[in-house]
């Protein structure tokens, strides 16, 4: 199993649109997936119930309260991490973790939390006892803004790789609203849409099968 | 595959060897082959395309899959390797009729295979490599020389791998064992390279295929524990052991052969000297001309790849220390320079060893002793089904005594006076270490690591003794009158620098001895 993390203290940065494509995109992949929500506001789960019966099931777990425990049978597993979550609860959510995913807008407030959540996550003595992978994800990145090219300096700067932007669409919303991803349409009409995903799933396949093994 | 796959339920026993394709067309017409099977062979041509993704996931996951063409009919499989080369591996396979040369991993249903397999992208998978196989399957039925049943499936393979302009040819015999025991297999592939000339191919047509087109460096492996309880018998810690040590050895063959990574060759020495340091365990107990012949074997095939060894550490850990010191000194390039030329060669007589076919009579030969116990000869039944625990705690009490009684007085024992300590830990090291799960306890673990420490801080000692030898040896070699007063100097400064280093280390080997000294022999009760 391969388990991802979606974190950012900064709130609104995406996560749970990050979370849920990545989840529909592992379980389009033919891989049994779970999706674990550790936000009160519980948008992963809602966008869960809202799933049609029609696309690959993604199993949901509700991760807001208690000791959370993985179930068995399940390749990948993806946790919606919630801003300002207590330090002593983050730490049980990284203890199992091989890959952290942060989401991060392209824009100088977003970037700064970014850059201190990064040495944070550095320091955390879990993450460097399995070496579990950390990348940066640009988020809602706009084609061609200055707002994007500054954090594709910004992001590189830092110590933890920069695997992809995904670009600014409506359409991320549009199939939210009725419980999908990206991944649960079909290919040939949203290729280009999709393709913005491929370096990120790439990185987790290649990184978290690392971190995994070493178990 | 590791050639001495223990024989149990699911395990493919399985021996490949290769040679040229006249060799190999040669051997499917000589006796061994035609006068045991019955008929004509049936022939087949194969075609097989290898999958991956662009950053090679499937291989690093440890996944070949290929479709294969075999008529009119396409088949998807997915095999994994077993890993570590070990018998009872999670070695699978999957196969499903696909509708044409492109993979379908929807036809995979297996839960399993999918989740080694992970994610791919659409489009991700493309071809790597192809494989274009005449194929010629033989059954050996019937009864062996010594009349024992056994069923032996052989195929006879003649073709070529593809990697874009690249072609690589393939002439392999594949013997299969589908009944009777290990030691058959073994005895047939001996009897077909006394014709003509073989040698084994431990890798699969995917990993040939993986080599030849990408830059992918052989992987080496370490040996696996062998472990023992009270009731293990001195037969069936022979088995172990010895199957222990052709499977550490013959894995590393191919990560040697390919020589960029120092630690093919270097454990493939591990391999080899567990071997030698079995025998000197062991050696009472087996027969006298068995133990000769090995030894030999051994002894010899350790020789050639000991140069290429030596030059690995002296370039690896005794030069790069210093060099990075005197950055600058021209004579410690020159030094370098020698030395990368003398591992050149190290490397060469390595690899002619590897192939010669002395070296594979070796192997072969070895894999039907130890498959078919072969130790055991008239009357040594009562001896080798004794519990192990008794023998091993009696040598293991003489070596312990041995170390001690010539570690006496150590701090001002001569330099030849501590040879002689490190030669007795050495064995009472590898002694101890076979046998430890025997014993397990703390009293044990602390024992071991007295004794590794001491050894360690003596080790160092051996090391710079070689590499003054070695030095010595570069400079009176060496031609040219200025390259050898270079070499001169260059070990001038290396033999001060360690010296100092030894001096330095002395109090610390000296405490070293004490803790061992007092150390609690963890075979006593």
């Amino acid at each position: 199993m391969i388990t991802v993390l979606v974190a950012n203290p900064k709130g609104g940065c995406g996560k749970t649109t990050i979370a849920t494509n990545l989840a529909a995109a592992f379980a389009n992949g033919g891989l049994r997936t779970a999706l674990a929500d550790a936000d009160r506001q519980r948008s992963s789960l809602y966008w869960l119930k809202l799933r049609p019966s029609t696309v690959p099931r993604i199993l949901g777990l509700e991760w807001i309260k208690g000791d959370p425990k993985p179930p068995k049978g399940i390749d990948r597993l993806v946790i919606d991490c919630p801003a300002g979550l207590r330090p002593w609860r983050f730490r049980r959510f990284v203890a199992r973790v091989d890959v952290v995913v942060i989401p991060v807008l392209p824009s100088p407030f977003d970037e700064r939390t970014a850059e201190r959540f990064v040495k944070r996550i550095l320091r955390n003595k879990a993450i460097r006892r399995r070496r579990a992978a950390v990348g940066l994800v640009r988020n809602r990145v706009r084609a061609r803004s200055r707002a994007a090219d500054h954090l594709e300096i910004a992001t590189t700067g830092m110590d933890v790789p920069d695997v992809g932007e995904i670009r600014d669409r409506a359409l991320y919303l549009e199939v939210a609203s009725n419980g999908l991803g990206i991944f649960d349409l079909p290919t040939p009409r949203i290729e280009t849409v999709q393709a913005d995903w491929y370096p990120l799933l790439r990185y987790i396949e290649t990184a978290g099968w690392r971190g995994s093994a070493n178990e | 595959m590791a050639m001495a796959e223990l024989p149990g339920p699911n395990v493919e026993i399985e021996l490949k060897l290769s040679a040229p394709a006249e060799t190999i067309e040669a051997l499917s017409r000589s006796g061994p082959v035609v006068q045991a099977s019955e008929g004509l062979g049936i022939v087949k041509t194969l075609e097989n395309t290898y999958y991956d993704t662009p950053d090679l996931r499937l291989l690093t996951r440890g996944i070949a899959l290929r479709v294969r063409k075999d008529g009119e009919r396409f088949v998807q499989t997915m095999k994994t390797e077993s890993e570590s080369g070990g018998a009872l591996a999670r070695r699978g396979e999957w196969e499903t009729p696909v509708g044409g040369l492109r993979p379908d991993l929807a036809a995979i249903d297996d839960a399993d295979a999918r989740e080694l397999l992970g994610l791919i992208l659409p489009g991700e998978l493309q071809p790597v490599f192809s494989n274009r196989i005449r194929r010629e399957v033989r059954v050996i039925d019937g009864p062996d020389e010594s009349g024992h049943a056994r069923t032996i499936e052989i195929a006879l393979d003649i073709g070529e791998t593809r990697a874009g302009d690249v072609t690589e040819p393939i002439a392999e015999i594949e013997l299969e064992l589908l009944k009777g025991s290990a030691e058959n297999v073994f005895d047939l592939a001996l009897a077909l390279h006394r014709i003509g000339h073989v040698r084994i191919e431990p890798r699969s047509k995917a990993e040939r295929g993986y080599a030849l087109s990408t830059d992918i460096v052989p992987r080496w492996q370490k040996a696996e524990p062998i472990v023992f309880d009270p009731q293990t018998t001195i037969d069936e810690a022979l088995a172990d052991v010895f199957n222990a040590c052709f499977k550490h050895w013959t894995a590393n063959e191919s990560a040697a052969l390919d020589g960029r990574d120092p630690e093919g060759i270097h454990q493939m020495r591990v391999g080899l000297r567990r071997l030698r340091s079995a025998l000197s365990i062991f050696g009472p107990l087996l027969p006298e001309d068995a133990l000769a012949w090995l030894k030999e074997e051994a002894s010899g095939a350790l020789g050639a790849l000991g140069r290429a060894r030596d030059l690995d550490v002296f370039l690896g850990e005794l030069l790069s220390p210093v060099a990075q010191e005197f950055r600058g000194d021209e004579c410690l390039v020159t030094l370098r320079r020698a030395a990368a030329r003398e591992q050149a060669k190290g490397y060469e007589q390595a690899r002619s060893a590897i192939v010669s076919p002395r070296y594979t009579e070796f192997v072969l030969r070895f894999g039907g002793w130890v498959e078919g116990r072969r130790w055991r000869t008239e009357g040594t039944s009562d001896v080798l089904d004794r519990p192990l625990v008794a023998y091993a705690d009696k040598l293991l009490e003489k070596r312990h005594r041995k170390a001690l009684k010539l570690g006496r007085q150590f701090e001002i024992l001569s330099v030849d006076g501590r040879h002689q300590v490190r030669i007795a830990l050495k064995k009472l090291r590898y002694t101890s270490e076979f046998f430890e799960s025997l014993h397990p306890s703390r009293k044990t673990k602390r024992y071991v690591k007295s004794l590794s420490r001491l050894q360690d801080s003596l080790g160092h000692l051996n090391d710079v003794a070689v590499a003054e030898r070695l030095m010595e040896d570069l400079a009176n070699r060496s031609a040219l009158p200025s390259e050898q007063a270079a070499l001169q100097r260059a070990a001038g400064l290396l033999i001060g620098w360690y010296a100092r280093g030894v001096a330095d280390t002395e109090p610390e080997t000296v405490a070293n001895w004490e803790a061992f000294s007092v150390a609690a022999p963890f075979w006593r009760q």
